[in-house]
């Protein structure tokens, strides 16, 4: 039986997205669906009426006086890639050079591109574009998070909470310097669902009790790190890092709403990380020791 | 490699807005600029003793653990409580024992949504005092339960007979 994340238990869930192509869709294998779109995408728009999608982006400059407005924007899909970021990037190019976002590896790997598209926390490079014409395809940046402009939110709070969880291999032993760290293929298992995290930041804003208390509640993207370093059979601070979170803000501010795994885009399970979490606090004995004052 | 790793480190706290997390960023640089290169073993011990609380984890009295595995264990032996009413009503044990795991688990599970949304909407000192008349009631709440079944038929029979209309 696979140990903690193993394959065989729930955690890394098909994070395909639902693929909305109506009747023909539903009848289509997915790798059909994708050589469809390709093909389209590249084929020139030879005098055919033009697919046009409304998409209504959020708009906020912080040099203006006026407050957020969304900002409508048709982009033909026939000549368009079929991710979200393709339309944003074709926006960016031919209609408004002023939209400001934030992308990178346009793969899904990177994490730069998250945003609420359609009311869901995901990458954009990932989130294939509704093609229903009737439909507008709303773009939000990330729920409750300062906005610097547009679509771009303020992300300093989430990296000082990730800073604050030590992601970082931490030994007592000096004598295992500049030696290997021998790991088992068991222990190294138990790292699978855990280490892909790419720190977007999707599942922190999803997450209610993140946006009521973001100042104390670590939410779910750290918590999992935490997890991660706690369960690194090579870290020698465990019983340190487990203190850490032993306070009513910290973890225990989750109250298993599980918006974090629902909307994941490398389908990545936080939730049950969390729960593995408060699972070891509770057979863990944590002696409150002073801080030193000369901190 | 491992001095780089705690200047980058120390230059990240340094910059931070967390006052804890900068006081100890400056310490890191005042370590690493005696020791411009250094394999030295006891630089990294040093480092890794150092903490990253932030300020409301340097507060905590270090229980929340133990709280949490309570109010599981209440909210368990509530659910035998309640299944005990119907099967065993009038049963003193049964009666008292559930109503003091429903006033705790009632208590702490309001308190937390309190502590969830109030500190959102009202001023600190006023979310204290929710905190207070919460506690209040609910000591009152258990008080008047405890009297019913002391004098009256009882919690158990109570629920039995509500069933009964």
């Amino acid at each position: 039986m696979a140990s903690g994340f193993g394959i065989s238990r729930t955690v890394l869930r098909k994070s395909g997205q639902r693929l909305n192509f109506g009747s023909i869709g539903k009848q289509c294998d997915h790798s059909l669906q994708v050589v469809r779109c390709s093909a389209n995408a590249a084929a020139p728009n030879t005098g055919r009426e033009p697919r046009l999608k409304t998409f209504s982006v959020y708009r906020w400059n912080p040099e203006g006086k006026s407050l957020p407005v969304m900002q409508k924007y048709e982009v033909d899909l026939d000549d368009c890639g079929p991710m979200v970021l393709d339309a944003l990037i074709k926006i960016k190019n031919e209609q408004d050079p002023t939209l400001a976002f934030r992308r990178s590896c346009r793969e899904g790997i990177c994490g730069s591109c998250a945003m609420n598209i359609g009311g869901i926390n995901t990458l954009a490079c990932l989130s294939r574009i509704d093609p229903n014409p009737k439909k507008s395809t709303r773009i939000y940046p990330l729920p409750h998070m300062y906005v610097v402009k547009d679509l771009v939110p303020d992300m300093n709070n989430f990296y000082a909470q990730y800073r604050s969880i030590e992601p970082f291999l931490k030994q007592k032993d000096s004598t295992k310097l500049g030696v290997e760290n021998y790991q088992s293929v068991e222990d190294r298992q138990k790292l699978d669902g855990l280490y892909e995290c790419i720190l977007c930041a999707c599942c922190s804003t999803s997450c209610p009790s993140y946006w009521w208390s973001s100042d104390k509640y670590l939410g779910p993207a750290v918590l999992m790190q935490a997890y991660r370093w706690i369960i690194d059979s090579r870290d020698e601070y465990t019983s340190e890092r487990l203190d850490k979170l032993n306070d009513p803000f910290s973890l225990y501010k989750c109250h298993t709403i599980m918006n974090c795994t629902k909307t994941c885009p490398k389908g990545l399970n936080p939730g049950l990380a969390i729960a593995e979490l408060k699972k070891m606090l509770a057979s863990h004995n944590s002696y409150k020791t002073p801080i030193a004052a000369s901190q | 490699m491992s001095v780089a790793n705690f200047k980058f480190l120390g230059a990240l706290c340094s910059k931070t807005h967390n006052p804890a997390l900068r006081v100890i960023g400056n310490n890191f640089f005042r370590v690493s600029a005696t020791l411009p290169f250094s394999t030295s073993s006891q630089c990294i011990s040093q480092s890794s003793e150092r903490e990253f609380l932030l300020r409301h984890q340097v507060s905590s009295e270090k229980k929340t653990n133990k709280n949490w595995v309570i109010y599981r264990v209440a909210s368990l032996g509530l659910l035998g409580g309640m299944v005990g009413c119907f099967l065993a009503p009038g049963n003193a044990v049964i009666d008292f024992a559930t109503v003091t795991l429903l006033v705790h688990h009632n208590y702490f599970g309001l308190k937390s949504v309190i502590a969830d949304y109030a500190p959102l909407v009202f001023k600190d000192w006023f979310t204290s005092m929710l905190y207070f008349t919460w506690l209040l009631i609910s000591i009152v709440t258990l008080g008047l339960l405890y009297s019913f079944n002391y004098n009256n038929i009882g919690f158990s029979k109570a629920l039995t007979n509500f069933f009964k209309l």
